[in-house]
């Protein structure tokens, strides 16, 4: 007699039993197309990521190199608002051994360039961003002075003393028309050089070492050495006149004036449009004790450019303000 | 009386007995029939007809006998004889009508054989025929010699007995016929054939190819593994038809029905 029932019942454990291996080949099917799906979708949500944090790099690459660049190229404008304090903390330390100590050693260091200068001034340029309106308010302030000097103190013989404050925001169409300093008459250029020693690369000059105070300051300097060092091997490969410009200017705040002079004249004669290799160039023979010859030079760049700038540092050194 | 549940008589057709009258003619049997049919009509001493188990051997000898059996003397020994004295005394009687109690041996039965003489040579179906002694099997071929008696032998064609087979009638059997299983159209035509017989013809036509295909599957076309599954297969559709009717379709016959009566006759494992 047939048991109907029961004989379904092993009918359907037969059937699970046939199945299952359809059943477990679909399952695992199914699973590695879910595995390969979510694997692409990971990977296609990971490369824009990827994508997106390369692009931001490149972006801060670019901010930076641009930011480099602005540092080399125009160093006055950069660094100017941010050294205030630093720099005057070292001038003053130069100028005053006595109070060295109470300068901290971190404030030193952190105001000093390092080795690799444009990571280290990464930030600092990114603080000049943010202090841009400060430039245009010292841009302004230049201006105004500019316009008080012209008006009071020297009428200049340019035609184009009303542009002065422009030209001053713009360099550029300013220095098409500067002669360099090889190209001044050889009272400007000859007679400095000639009554300038040679000058030993790193050598502190007798007027740097009368003004080498203290053990921080030298730990500053070999810093400031080291830092000038890489940027002159640079310079030396490419020839960038804002390389040369750059040491001219960290020689001269440390004190090294011979050597400032020297990166200054090279400088001008790289590039003679460039304004900071005049005004170092000056500066330098002011502090070597040639103050005549700075004053001269000023004046035929104050001709020739109508610099507010070379206005300024020209004023101070007549009136013996300048520092 | 007539059966209200469709699937009963059905049943009844696929009953695995030996019915000439049941004999379902396929082309490829029907090819050895006449085959067989053309040798007993040759002077040939014996004929051979084997195949492996259910593929319709004893349905062939029975079906050649009912033929012949108007027209000729001929005898069908469907269970074998072993013993030989009934063997012999079986013989004369069903032969040449020698009723006798006495002992009738292979030299007595000559001795019959020679007084009596027949138009035509009296033919012997022995089914089964694996199961004879060699040395019956012996004197059966010495008979055959003498061109007494024909003899047609069915046995299975296992490799054992076609070596027995060969060993012992090589030489002396001058016709050897085999049957097949068949193949997936031969079952159907059998299966629809063995229903419209039997007049159950919505129940034959609910057999499509898929169906007769699993069905070959199942049994390999083996007639008598067939008649057997089919069997219990209308019994689980009279089942269902009497106890859950929804459950069973009367369009085609499901492949669930096909299986549980597989999984019933062993011919799945589950």
């Amino acid at each position: 007699m047939l048991n109907v029932p029961e004989l379904e019942r092993r009918w359907k454990r037969y059937r699970l039993s046939k199945q299952m291996p359809y059943i477990i080949a679909g399952s695992v099917s199914v699973l590695v197309i879910a595995g390969v799906a979510f694997s692409l979708l990971s990977q296609s949500k990971v490369i824009p990521a990827v994508a997106y944090q390369q692009s931001k790099e490149s972006v801060t690459a670019v901010d930076a190199t641009a930011e480099a660049k602005t540092v080399e190229q125009s160093p006055v404008k950069v660094l100017r608002p941010e050294k205030g304090p630093s720099e005057n903390a070292v001038n003053e330390a130069a100028g005053k051994p006595a109070s060295l100590p109470s300068v901290p050693a971190d404030t030193v260091q952190q105001n000093t360039p390092s080795a690799a200068a444009p990571v280290v001034q990464q930030p600092e340029t990114k603080n000049t961003v943010t202090l841009t309106p400060s430039m245009h308010f010292m841009k302004d302030f230049e201006s105004d002075v500019m316009d008080y000097y012209f008006n009071d103190v020297s009428p200049t013989p340019l035609t184009s003393n009303q542009k002065a404050p422009d030209e001053s925001r713009d360099e550029q169409p300013q220095k098409k028309a500067l002669p360099s300093i090889v190209s001044e008459p050889p009272v400007v250029k000859t007679p400095t050089v000639k009554n300038i020693p040679p000058i030993e690369q790193g050598g502190p000059s007798p007027v740097a070492e009368q003004k080498q105070p203290a053990k921080q300051m030298l730990i500053q300097r070999e810093s400031d050495m080291k830092d000038i060092q890489d940027v002159i091997a640079r310079f030396k490969a490419n020839k960038n006149p804002a390389l040369s410009l750059f040491v001219a200017r960290r020689y001269y705040d440390i004190g090294n004036y011979q050597q400032s002079y020297n990166y200054a004249l090279i400088t001008n004669e790289l590039d003679s449009n460039i304004e900071d290799s005049w005004l170092i160039f000056a500066k330098s023979l002011y502090k070597l004790d040639q103050k005549d010859m700075a004053i001269k030079t000023l004046k035929t760049y104050l001709d020739e450019s109508g610099s507010v700038k070379a206005k300024i540092v020209l004023d101070q050194m007549e009136k013996g303000a300048f520092e | 009386m007539q059966n209200n549940n469709l699937f009963e008589s059905s049943k009844e057709a696929f009953l695995d007995v030996v019915d000439a009258n049941a004999y379902v003619q396929l082309d490829r049997v029907a090819v050895v029939y006449k085959s067989l049919m053309e040798a007993i009509k040759k002077p040939l001493k014996m004929i051979l007809l084997y195949g492996k188990p259910g593929t319709g051997k004893s349905m062939m000898l029975g079906r050649i006998y009912r033929d012949l059996y108007e027209d000729q003397k001929i005898v069908l020994y469907q269970t074998p004889i072993t013993d030989e004295d009934e063997f012999f005394r079986s013989l004369a009687r069903d032969v040449y009508n020698h009723i006798s109690d006495e002992t009738i041996n292979f030299t007595r039965f000559n001795e019959l054989a020679s007084q009596h003489n027949f138009d035509t040579t009296p033919v012997v179906l022995l089914d089964e025929a694996q199961m004879y002694s060699p040395a019956l099997m012996e004197k059966i071929r010495l008979i055959s010699d003498a061109r007494k008696i024909k003899f047609i032998i069915a046995l299975h064609k296992t490799e054992k007995e076609d070596i027995i087979a060969k060993e012992h009638f090589q030489t002396r059997i001058w016709e050897s016929q085999q049957l097949y299983n068949a193949n997936a159209s031969e079952l159907k035509i059998y299966i629809q054939k063995k229903l419209m017989r039997a007049n159950c013809f919505d129940v034959a036509n609910m057999f499509n190819d898929k169906n007769v295909k699993l069905i070959h599957e199942l049994t390999d076309g083996n007639y008598r593994d067939t008649n057997k599954l089919l069997y219990v297969l209308f019994s689980i559709s009279s089942w269902y038809e009497e106890n859950q009717p929804t459950q069973i379709s009367y369009t085609a016959i499901s492949q669930k029905l096909i299986e549980m009566a597989a999984i019933e006759t062993r011919f799945i494992h589950a």
